[in-house]
Formats: structure tokens, sequence, C-alpha cells
């Protein structure tokens, strides 16, 4: 008997010894899936994929459903053809942008300023601008200067739109001096936009800036002036533009494809249609969605996986030289430029165009058209509904239409074609300093 | 069977050696009453030999003179009498005054008589379990325990249920009870593949257990009785305690079922227009997705050669003489599953040792074609007294389970997506007699897909069935090893060691051409899961003179957990039909490593005084590692205290005995208890594999292009998370009326649950979606009642009603700082501050300072005359019942018994997002009026004058004017989901006696019914379901939810 109770006292000292094994606990929690430090190149990517995806997806959708470029017909996207828009419908891409961008341009940027590699400091703070420059054209005042700090401002306050524009101009500068440095020892990778390329990208920080300060020309007019200079400095041929380029498989697609694959609920819009054929556009058998052999088919049907602008692989454009040359053009019209000059850059936006999808040698008898390049000078109703041609599905469509009213559209269902993005159910949610808007109001630049 | 048989001839054998050289001995017992007995268990002490007594109290064994025979039977004293000469034994047992009271197993195995307790436990027996004739232990739980609530979550073979007592503690964490298997937790989860609005209807894994291994289900609703669980405690435990044989006799139990299941409500659709749009016929290849044609009632086939249907197409009129259109029924799809379950066991035992050995092998077939679940158990368990002072348990279970899913819910490929929006003039089956077995019926020769939209839509209901399947297999070992010493009475050593491990192997595959996955898909997904659980306690008991007793315990708990998940994404299939992994010509993977661990200390002191007063002490020291910095095991440090103390006062001993109240007792409680640890690694904020979508399509996943990709994580870590409190109050009383035959249990209880660990949705400027925070209160307001009563209990008839009612709600105190909604699942399910939990929260009719509805009045508008949605989203309903009342019957005549119990539900409300959207596509019900004007009940907008503006409630109302159908009102689909079913009926028809069989000991036929009877005004399928699954805390959506069962079957139990 008496060895049993030794044996049970045994057993009782080896537990107590285990429980005061202080280590028992230590390192359970330390996380072994994800990784706690990465380098600036695996988050670049994922950063100029999400821009992709936004600008080429979801703006482009909702701004090409009010610019009529094309037709929401089923579901939510019959709702949106009438202006139906709930806050909710705009919580993913208000999310894309702080959460999935700017969050990791931030971070990106402190790597590059703690280790001095310039270049990638460069491409993310013209990364970012381009960023703030679209949020602020969409939704007017954004949270910015005591934002994006985590747990310490849980909501953070709205600046004004002209703030953004100062930071948006001060980002492309700063980006400009860093780009010019030495890489720090680390060259950019993962940048699928210009492959590292610096001289590209000091090109695209002229852009983004001709870009902003065309847009809020409308406040002042100087701003074409320096719309022009910054021109002068950026793209040379559609060779520059800037995009990002998709893969080919399910889940590397790129935003439109798999819009029109997942869910098929937008066709392409009669507005664009007519006016295409009223021009002879060849664009249109590329444009709507029906292929060449029907070219004048029935535009109202989904548009699919075999569109031929809304490829798998696209190269999603984020600012080209097309447009570039459009703006060229209004901003010499705008400051009383010399009218062939005008029209050269007139003319080179449609030639552009034409060159990018690839139909180069329809060009010239498009332009042949007195519609096109008329005997008179060219006016701004011509450079406006050229470019609204030229620059299907992008989102600066909208914000041309917003400052030009050009081309002039009839609302569907006698609302007003909205004018803004409105903020995100989950921003009112969570943020008391969510302006209360609504769709029809106009952001600041848009004093029309 | 083969090896089971073999062992049976061993063990007989070996009971044969011991028989030898003994007597036939006889007799009969009987009750207080001279009434027979049966069941009565009588042994020959210190041997293996026992029976039991028969329908008469009669029994015969064979033994020695001299042996002792002793006879026990539940609620009488043990006798024992030395056999003489005399090969008859004649016996008359007492009523035992102290066994009436009902024992059960409390907290760390203990068992302890309900009298001392100052706590609610209430106890389900095996009887009430096989009853039920519930596939696993939870729902075989359903309405019989009052407090307890269980959602079957679907209808769906294999899907799992939900248990929640007493409402809900947390606002994030798992709301779901622990569950205790014979001393030790098991896990019961359900880990989902896919969203969980959508995907399949998964199991959980308490469906492992089968239920005919269980003794006995013990349900420790509150804190006060589960603070011995400390942080794993705050919402209730379900201690099972699983069999372990029997002394006596060797016995056999064969239980074998068959049940016939079959769809107890569809939603109701429109029967009247066919395909099209403004009143026009459009067909299948025009890809119109709308039932918004031309009224059925004048038109024909034409004949004409139509892949699309065998008829031909739709025209208006007769006159080229074709045939009058008659409407396919969507419904066809579903079908009659079959499900048998057969069970047997073994159990033996000496007087020292008891074993038991089940097989169950259940099979269940589903009510939509090819959705099967097949559950293979194989138990054994055993306790063996080595001596006086040592004793050793054991069990082991091994669970096998395979199953074969059918895609659901919100997801283009899900069954009810696109059977309840196909057209009544679409045939699904393409007039094929074996549709679902027949690929003509959702493929055209070319491979793609036969729907209603030209291919484009949503999947034909048999493609899904055939070429998107989901199939898992569950293989899953569960033990538990106990030893107990004693030393003494004021002495006693126990440990109780646990081990649960599984591997759960799923594949979910979309062939080439399906609507979600176009190009293909193959997802397989692994989760291995072990945890080790052990407990190691000292107990004993004094007695300080006449009056004065105390019992002790103290223990030490130590758990840890570890489980991956192993997932691989196959996309771009390249052979039609080919479900492998190599077929996939994209593939990314996944593996996660989760571990957890945690060590409690904890003490109990039980003080009795007399036999009417009675306290209990406990208290728990927790360590987590889930905390920022657990490891130091210093009091100082993060401290998890958890203290309770119960007082039980039996105040009928203070009166005088008499025949009226012959028990009472009442019972107050105060406990604090831990509600849910922080999530793994939720301290950290890590970098992530990027993955990007914006809300329309599958989105983007990375690697990409030999690019990694990462981004920050878009949940922030919180360094300072503890887990929450929960501070339960409550109060109970015991009641028993004429010796028993009437019984009342009633408990109120309140319960704080403070500093909640909620993943909150943070503002998206902050740079990051959500973060962990501990705020947020949560605060449980409850009433139970028990009522057992032996209406009738005559020697032929008896009548017993047990009642179980239970009303509770938890009011949402607050969310985190700046948080005004948290949105649980299901769509449209959020917390709202100062409601009740799980609000069904969306857009809501516009309405006057006097709650009535405005109606637009301006003619320029196309909403004219209609409603008008109010721009911000409201409480526009609530899922939470206003009570529930169980009624358990059981009447018995001589050896027929008819058990039913009756559930009553009122109040609650369910969002019917399926009638949302079925009223877009001109399928719902709703549509049916669609050419009758009408003038929408409500005031003028302008002026609040009486609306008299007539109206069509059409196509335009339902698809675009953003009242209806995928608009962003959602008040008109909020449905209340009050009911009364019969959710189970059972008879059970004893033929033991007629048989007269010396072979059997028992034999019993019986029919059983489940859900046989529905009265709901819910108008959609049967309104217990869960879009989201066990495991979510957004409950009350439906949204193209699978129908519910009922069924019906038979079976017959024999032991020998």
């Amino acid at each position: 008997m008496k060895t049993k109770y030794n044996k049970a006292l045994l057993v009782l000292l080896t537990l107590c010894a285990l429980f005061s094994c202080e280590g028992f606990l230590e390192g359970t929690n330390e996380n072994p899936n994800d990784p706690t430090n990465v380098a600036p190149s695996a988050l670049l990517t994922p950063v100029e994929i999400t821009l992709g995806f936004q600008y080429g997806g979801n703006f482009s959708r909702y701004s090409g459903v009010f610019v009529q470029h094309v037709k929401g017909l089923e579901r939510q996207w019959a709702a949106f053809d009438n202006y139906v828009f709930t806050a909710e419908d705009f919580d993913d891409d208000w999310s894309l942008a702080y959460v999935d961008i700017l969050s990791n341009t931030n971070i990106i940027i402190d790597i590059a300023t703690t280790n001095g590699y310039n270049h990638y400091n460069g491409v993310a703070k013209a990364l970012k601008a381009y960023t703030l420059l679209l949020m602020t054209d969409f939704w007017n005042d954004i949270p910015y200067s005591n934002g994006l700090v985590g747990i310490e401002v849980l909501q953070p306050e709205f600046d004004e739109q002209a703030a953004i524009y100062n930071e948006v101009h001060s980002l492309l500068e700063q980006a400009r001096q860093d780009l010019v440095l030495n890489d720090g020892g680390l060259p950019v990778t993962g940048d699928i936009i210009f492959g590292g390329n610096t001289a590209s990208w000091i090109k695209a920080t002229h852009a983004i800036d001709a870009r902003a300060y065309l847009h809020q020309a409308l406040l002042n007019d100087e701003q074409y002036t320096s719309a022009l200079v910054s021109i002068s400095e950026a793209f040379t041929s559609i060779e520059d533009n800037m995009g990002v380029q998709f893969g080919g498989t399910a889940t590397t697609a790129a935003p439109w494809f798999q819009f029109n694959r997942d869910r098929g609920d937008v066709g392409f819009n009669t507005t664009m249609n007519d006016l295409m054929i009223s021009l002879s556009d060849p664009r249109l058998d590329l444009y709507d969605g029906d292929g060449l052999e029907d070219g004048d088919g029935n535009p109202l049907t989904f548009l699919d996986v075999d569109h031929e602008v809304f490829k798998i692989d696209r190269n999603v454009p984020l600012l080209t030289y097309t447009e570039l040359m459009f703006a060229k053009a209004e901003c010499l019209l705008q400051t009383g430029g010399n009218p062939e000059e005008i029209r050269e850059a007139y003319l080179e936006g449609i030639r552009s165009s034409f060159d990018y999808y690839g139909l180069g040698n329809l060009y010239t008898d498009f332009a042949a058209q007195n519609e096109v390049n008329p005997l008179e000078d060219v006016t701004l109703e011509h450079v406006m509904t050229q470019k609204y041609l030229a620059l299907f599905s992008d989102p600066e469509v909208f914000t041309d239409w917003r400052r030009t009213n050009i081309p002039a559209l009839v609302p569907n269902n006698s609302n007003a074609i909205p004018t803004r993005w409105l903020y995100p159910q989950t921003e009112i949610n969570t943020n008391p300093n969510v302006p209360s808007v609504s769709i029809i109001d106009k952001v600041d630049w848009d004093i029309n | 069977m083969k090896n089971y048989w073999m062992a049976f001839v061993l063990f007989v054998s070996v009971f044969s050696v011991t028989m030898a050289q003994e007597k036939q001995v006889s007799g009969n017992v009987t009750d207080q009453n001279g009434l027979p007995l049966p069941g009565v268990s009588v042994v020959v002490v210190g041997t293996t030999t026992g029976t039991q007594t028969d329908f008469d109290g009669n029994y015969f064994l064979s033994a020695s003179i001299g042996q002792v025979l002793r006879f026990s039977y539940l609620g009488q004293k043990t006798v024992e009498r030395t056999i003489g000469n005399s090969t008859i034994v004649n016996i008359q047992m007492e009523e035992d005054a102290e066994a009436l009271e009902e024992v059960v197993v409390t907290a760390q195995g203990i068992r302890r008589e309900t009298r001392a307790l100052g706590y609610a436990v209430q106890k389900v027996s095996s009887e009430t379990i096989q009853r039920s004739n519930a596939q696993d232990p939870i729902t075989a739980l359903t309405g019989q325990a009052a407090g307890v609530q269980i959602t079957n979550t679907s209808g769906s073979a294999g899907a799992g249920s939900r248990i929640v007592i007493r409402g809900q503690t947390t606002l994030d964490g798992d709301n779901q009870a622990l569950i205790i298997v014979d001393g030790v937790r098991i896990n019961n989860s359900q880990f989902n593949t896919e969203p969980r609005t959508a995907g399949v209807a998964g199991s959980n894994r308490g469906m492992d257990i089968n239920p005919n291994d269980i003794e006995s289900i013990n349900v420790l609703k509150g804190a006060g009785a589960a603070a011995l669980y400390g942080v794993e405690g705050g919402n209730g435990v379900i201690i099972i305690t699983t069999k372990k044989g029997t002394s006596g006799k060797p016995k056999i139990n064969v239980r074998s079922n068959v049940m016939f299941t079959s769809a107890n409500k569809f939603a109701p659709l429109q029967n009247t227009f066919v395909q099209g749009s403004e009143g026009v016929w459009l067909g299948p290849e025009t890809g119109e997705s709308g039932s918004w044609g031309p009224s059925k009632e004048n038109l024909f086939w034409d004949g004409s050669n139509y892949e699309y249907d065998r008829n031909g197409r739709i025209i208006e009129g007769g006159e080229n003489g074709g045939v009058p259109f008659q409407p396919y029924d969507v419904y066809d799809v579903f079908t009659t599953g079959i499900t048998t379950e057969n069970s047997v066991s073994f159990s033996a035992g000496s007087e020292k040792t008891t074993f038991r050995f089940s097989y169950g092998d259940l099979n269940e077939g589903g009510i939509v074609p090819k959705n099967t679940f097949r559950r293979k158990t194989m138990n054994f368990a055993g306790s063996a007294k080595m001596n006086e002072k040592l004793n050793l348990r054991f069990t082991a279970t091994y669970t096998q389970s395979n199953a074969r899913r059918i895609q659901q819910g919100s997801n283009i490929s899900g069954l009810m997506l696109g059977l309840l929006r196909t057209p009544i003039s679409f045939d699904n089956s393409n007039g094929l007699d074996n549709p679902a077995d027949n690929s003509a019926a959702y493929e055209f020769e070319d491979g793609t897909q036969r729907n209603y939209r030209g291919g484009g839509g949503y999947d034909n209901p048999y493609w899904t069935i055939n070429n998107a399947p989901y199939t898992d297999e569950v293989n899953r070992l569960i033990t538990s090893m106990g030893i107990d010493y004693s030393f003494a009475d004021w002495l006693k050593f126990s440990a109780t060691i646990g081990v649960d491990t599984y591997a759960d192997t799923r594949v979910q595959f979309f062939d080439i051409g399906s609507r979600t996955n176009s190009a293909g898909a193959i997802f397989l997904d692994d989760y291995n899961y072990r945890h080790l659980d052990s407990y190691y306690n000292l107990n004993g008991d004094f007695d300080f003179g006449e009056d004065f007793s105390l019992g002790y315990l103290v223990g030490v708990n130590i758990y840890s957990e570890e489980r991956t998940r192993n997932f691989t994404q196959g996309n771009d299939l390249g052979v039609k039909g080919f479900n492998n992994i190599t077929n996939a010509s994209a593939v990314i993977a996944d593996y996660d490593l989760f571990r957890e661990k945690n060590v409690g200390f904890y003490g109990q002191l039980n003080l009795a005084y007399k036999n009417w007063a009675y306290l209990t002490l406990t208290g728990r020291q927790d360590y987590l590692s889930t905390l920022e910095n657990p490891q130091n095991f210093s009091l100082s440090d993060i401290a998890l205290f958890y203290p309770s103390a119960n007082l039980g006062i039996v105040f009928s001993e203070v009166f005088e005995q008499n025949d009226f109240l012959s028990f009472g007792k009442l019972r107050l409680s105060w406990a604090q208890v831990g509600a849910g640890a922080p999530d793994t690694y939720a301290t950290t904020t890590a970098f992530e594999v990027a993955d990007i979508t914006d809300g329309w399509a599958e989105g983007f996943t990375f690697p990409f292009d030999g690019n990694a990709g990462f981004q920050i994580n878009d949940d922030l870590g919180n360094t300072n998370l503890v887990p929450s409190t929960v501070t339960t109050q409550e109060i109970g009383l015991d009641l028993r009326f004429f010796k028993g035959r009437f019984s009342l249990d009633l408990a109120h209880y309140q319960r704080l649950a403070e500093d909640q660990i909620l993943a909150v949705t943070i503002a998206n400027s902050t740079g990051f979606n959500s973060s962990f925070l501990n705020s947020g209160e949560l605060e449980t307001t409850g009433y139970e009642a028990v009522l057992n009563a032996k209406i009738f209990n005559g020697t032929d008839f008896k009548w017993g009603l047990g009642i179980n009612f239970d009303k509770s709600e938890t009011i949402v105190n607050s969310l985190a700082e700046g948080v005004e909604e948290q949105l649980l699942g299901g769509f449209v399910i959020y917390n709202i501050p100062g409601f009740r939990y799980g609000q069904i929260y969306g857009g809501a009719f516009l309405r006057d300072d006097q709650g009535r509805i405005l109606i637009e009045d301006d003619i320029e508008s196309p909403n004219y005359g209609y409603q008008i949605a109010d721009p911000e989203l409201k409480v526009i309903g609530d899922p939470t019942p206003d009570f529930t009342i169980g009624f358990n019957n059981t009447f018995s005549w001589k050896d027929l018994t008819l058990n039913f119990l009756l559930e009553w539900k009122e109040g609650g409300e369910m969002w019917n997002g399926t009638d949302w959207a079925l009223s877009f596509f001109g399928r719902s019900k709703l549509t049916e009026d669609r050419n009758e004007t009408v003038v929408i009940e409500g005031v003028k907008r302008s002026n609040g004058a009486t609306n008299d503006i007539p109206v069509q409630l059409g196509q335009f109302y339902h698809q675009s004017s953003g009242l209806s159908g995928f608009g962003s009102v959602d008040e008109a689909f909020v449905q209340s989901t009050s009911w009364l079913r019969l959710r189970t009926l059972n008879l059970n028809y004893d033929i033991t006696r007629i048989l007269k069989s010396d072979f059997f000991d028992s034999v019993s036929l019986s029919f059983t019914g489940n859900n046989l009877w529905l009265q709901t005004d819910y108008n959609g399928v049967d309104p217990e379901t869960s879009l989201t699954g066990a495991g979510s805390n957004g409950q009350g959506s439906d949204y193209f939810n699978n129908p519910g069962t009922k069924s019906y079957g038979f079976g017959i139990n024999l032991t020998f």
C-alpha cells in the first residue's frame, strides 16, 4: 500500500513540476501563417493591381453608366441605370482606396524613407498622388491629414478638396525629387506599370499633375497653362501610357472581364452606339461587345467574356497619351491657342486612340469626315466628343462630362445624372465626420 | 460484423466457465404497493452474473447457496438477500426517499444531487435521446431543456445544428455551449470552405457522436454551474456521459430505423406568368431572367423543333393547332430521401468491470438527389474497479463520416437560386424521367449548359447536383481516459485526459461551364485538428459533527489545441468532368496553423448544513496563450479570476412533512466567468497574401506573374485584448407536489457580459477595415419554467406531461465607441445598441411623424403612387422569439407508448431575401396580382391626405422602383416566423410480453415522425433555417435556403 502512496505522490510532484514550467504558453501566439516583414516589392504589385482593378472596374462601370458608355440592365445594375444608389454601393471602392492602396503605399514610403530606397519612395508617392486625385474627384472632401494612422485616430476628419489637390501636387513634386536620386541599393521590382523605369515614372508624375490642373481649371484659368506645361513634360506616345497589365487566368483576370464573366448585368449603351454609328466609327465593333460579324447587332445584350476591349489580360489604362493630347487641345482652346496646334493635338488624340486599338489603318478614313476633322476650327464640342469616344470606359470621361457637359446626355428615367460618388455606408456607420451629400451634389471644382 | 460475432462468442465462452455448480433461483419483485416492478437489476454480488426482472416483475438466474443477491432499482432502496435452500426469492422493495433525489453530473464530472445545487441543471436521459430519433446529440436536445435553443440550420443531409443556451454572451465569438464528453471537452466547430452565405450546408463536429452511445446529457445552463470551466464556461456547458456497460449478464442491443424524408414547406410561387418581359414571351435563348411574360391562359406550344423545350416554342392563341401550355413545377427536383440507421451494442460486466462496445451506421439520403451523409461510429467504453481505492475509466470513439453536399444559398451555382428563378415555362428536367442521372437534362450535346437563361444566369439545378459536388470525409478519434484513486474519504485523486483529433478532407468541384466558375475550379480544403484536454483533481469530504459537512475540490486543467488548414484552389480546368487537382492549370495554395493553450487552476468548496442549506463556492484562474503576455504564472499578471457562489435552501425541511408540498428549494447563484478568449494571433498585425475584390466579381489573387504580393492585414491587431467578463445572477425555485407527482422548476437570471471582444468595423479611412476591441456590453434577462406532471399514473394507462418554457432576451447595451452597428452575417443581421441581439437592419419605407407610410404623389416621379424609400437604414425586424414552449406528452397504455413533442415558438422574424429577389424576377407569389389595380395604404407625401392613387404593382414596381426586388427597401420582406409544430412523434410498442421469448430481453417496434405538422405564417421554407449555418451569430436570414424537412419512419429495438 505504501508504495502506491509513493507512486501517487510522484505523479503529483511530476504534475506540479510541469505546471511550474513557465514556458508552457510562451511562443504559442506567434503567428506562423503570415509574415511580419515584407519587401517593398511584394507590397508594390498589389497596390498597382488594386489601382487597376478599381480604376478599370467599378469606377469605370459606374462612370460608364453615367456617361452612357454602357447600360445597367439587370438586378442592381438596372437600379443603377436609374441612378438608384445606396451608400453601400460605394463601400468596396472606398475600402480598396484606403485599405488596399493608401495603407500600403504609406508602408512602402516608411520602409523606403528608413532605408533610403529613393526609387520606391518616388513610385509609392506617385501612386498615392494618383489615388488621392481619383478619390477627391469622385468624393470631394476625404479624410487624409489625420487619417491612415490606425487605432490612434478611429474617426478621422475630412479634408477639403483644395487641400487634397495641394497634397497631390506636393507628393508628385516629392516623387520627382526621389526618382532622380539613386535607388539606395534597392532597384524597384514588382512594378507592373513601368517595370521600375524611373524616366517613365517621372513622365507619369507630370501626366498626373496635368490631369489635376485641368480638373481644377474651372476655378482658375491659369490651371490650363499649368496643365500645358505638365503635358509637355509627360508622355510622348502611347508607348508611355500608364497602365496595369492583368493576367490570363481566372483569378488574375482584368476587372471588366471578371465582371462580365461573374455578373453580366451590363450591356453596351444606345447613346454611345448611335453616336458611333453616326460617325461611322470603326471602334464600335470593339466597344459594343457583339463582335465584327454583326456589327450593328442588338447593343442591349450583356457584355460577356468575348468582349474585344474587356479582355481577360487587358492592360487597364490609368492615364494615357491619348487623354493628354485631348487635354492639350482643350487647354489650348481655353487659353486662345493657335488653331492649328489645337487641331494637331486633337487629331493626335484620335490617331493615338486608333493606334491603341490596332485600327491605325482606318484612321485616315475616319478623320477624313467633316464631322471629325472640320473645315472650320476645331471646337470644344469636337474635342470633348472625340475624347468621349476615345476613352471608352475610362472614368476620366465622367469627370470631363461634369466639367464641360459634353456630350449633352439625356438622363434615364427623368432623374438627373449623378455628379459624384456617395460616401460609403461603412464610413457613415463608423465615422461621425462624414459630410451629408446626395449623389447629384457637385464636387468643389464642378462650378458648372 | 464477422469480428464482432467472434468477440461475442469469445466472451460468452469466458462467462460460461464461471457458471458451474449453480442452481436456478427465481422470484418476483414488487414495489411498496405490491405492484410488479419490471427492470429491476438483480446481481449476484461478487460475480458477473445478473439479470433484470421482466414485465411481470419475475426473474430467473443461476446462483449458489450462500451467495448474495442484490436488487436495485432507481428510486427504490437497494435490497440484498443471501441465498438459502429455497430456490424462490421474492422481494418487496421500498421507496427510497433519498433516492428520489435526482442525481446530475456537474462541472468536472462530479455527480451531485440536485437537492444540493444552487443553480439549474437539467438532465436529459438516454430514453429521451433515443426517442427523439435524432442523429446527433445536439438535435436530440431540441425542446427537451428549458433555455436551450437548438436550430437545425438546413434540411440538407448532414447539415449542422446550432446550440445556444440562455441567449447570447458574445457579440463576436462563438455563442455555442461548451461540450464535455466523459469529462473532457470535444470540438464542435463548423469550418467553412466558402463564405457562410453560400457554399454548402456543412456539419458541425458535434455530429460525430452517436446518440445511441449516450447515457445522459446534463445541461449546465448558468454561469454558476459552469464557473469551474472559467473562460470557456460563459455559454453554458453540455455534459455528455456515455454508456460504459452494466454489470450483469451480457447484453446485445440492436437498433434499426428507416426514415423517409421530404421537404415540409416550399416558398410560394406565382403559377400564371411565363418567362418574358412587359407581357411578351422571351425564350431561354434571349437570356431573359424574369417571368414577366404573358399569362398562361391563352398560351400554346407550337410543336416546333426547339432545343429549350420538347413541346416547342410558346405562342399566344392556338389557331395554328398548338398544344395548350401547361406550367412546369420547379419543385419536381425534390425527392424523398431515405435514411437508415443501424446500430448494435454489446455490453457486459462484472461487479467490478464493465464494458460496452458499439457500432453505428447512419446513412442519410437528402431530399435533393445525390445529397448524402453517412456516419459510421465505433465506440468502446468501460470502467474497471481495480480495488476499493482504484478505478479506471476509458472511452474511445472512432467516427468516419462521408458526405456529398449540394451548393446552396447566395451563389449562382446554389440549387435554390436557379431553381426558384426558373419560369413556369422552362423544364429544368427537359422532360426526362431521371434528370438527376441524365445529363441531357442540364447539358447540350456540346457540353454547354442547358438552363433557362440560355447558358447565362444560374446553374440548372440538375447541373448543380451533378457538376458542382462537394464531398467531405471526416476521420475522428475521441478518447477519454480517467483514473480515480481514493486515499480516504477526505482525499481522492482523479485525473482525466482526453484527446480529440480529426482530419476533415473536403473537395469542392465546379465543372467547366459552371456559372460560378466558368473555367472550372477545384477546392481542396483539409483541416487537421487535435486537442489535448486534461484535468487533475483532488477532492474529498469531511463531516463536522452532526450538522455540518464539507466537500472540497482543487484542480488544474491543461488544454492545448492545434489545428491546420490546407487550402488548395485549382482554376482553369483542362478536361471537363475530371475532378482532380491535376486538371487545374492554375493552382493557389494556402496553409495556416493555429495554436492555443490554456491553463486553469480551480477550486470548489461545498458546505452543507443539516439537510437543508447548501453553499458552493468556486474559483478559477485562467492563463491563456492568446493574450499578449501570458507566460508568467504570477497572480499579479493578467489575472483572469472567475468566482462563483451558489446557495440552495431546502425550505420544505423547515415545515412539517406534508403531502401537498413534498419538496421546496430556493436557489441563489452569483457567478463570473469568461466568454471567449481572444482569437489566436489577434494581438498582432501581420502582412497577408494580397487578395483584391470589389464585391462584384471573384477578384484578384496573388501570386501573379512571379510577384508574391502582400498587403498589410486589414484587421488591425490589438495588444491590449482580454477575454470578456460575464456576470450572472440567478434565482430559482424547485417545487415538488404530491410526493413528486407534479414538479415545477422556475428560474430567473440576469447576465451582463462586459468588455466584449469585438471585431469592430473601423472607418476605412484609418487604413484598416476592422480591429478587435474590448468594448461593448450585452445584457440578458431570462425566465425558464419546467413543469413535469404525472397526470394519470394508473396501472395500465399513464399520461406524463413535461412543459419547458423559455423566455430570454439579450439586449446589446453598447458596441464600441462610435460604432452604431455590427454586421453579424446573412446580409441584414446586425447588432444595434439598445436593441435585442441580431436585429434585421435594412431599408424601410419612409413614414411621417405618426408612423404612416408616405406615398409619392409627384406625378412626374416614376414611382408615382408608390411608397418612398427611407434613405436611412432602420431596424425592421427581430429574429428573437418572445418565448418558446415545448409540450412533451407521453401516453402509455400497457406496452404501447405514444410520445410527442409539440413546440410553440411565439414571435421572431426573418428577412425573406428569397421573396425579395423572386419578386424582381416575377416568380414570387406576390407578383401574381401584377395586373390588378390597387391603392397602397398610406398618406400622400405632399399633403398627408389618405392615398387614393391607383397603381399596378407590376414589373416596374418590382424591378425598378427600388421598393421591391433587389431594391433598397427590405421592410416588406420581413416576416414572422412564429410556429407551432409537432417536432417529434413516437409510437412505441413493446412486444416483449407478447413474444414471451426466452431469447430476447426486450423487443420493441416504433413509428417515428419528425416535423409532421407545421403551422406558420412564414412565406417561404420552414422558418427554422439559417443561411449562415450553425457557426454564425447572424441568424434570421433566408436567401434561397434549401427547404426544411419532415420525416417519418419505422424502427425496431432488440435486446438479448
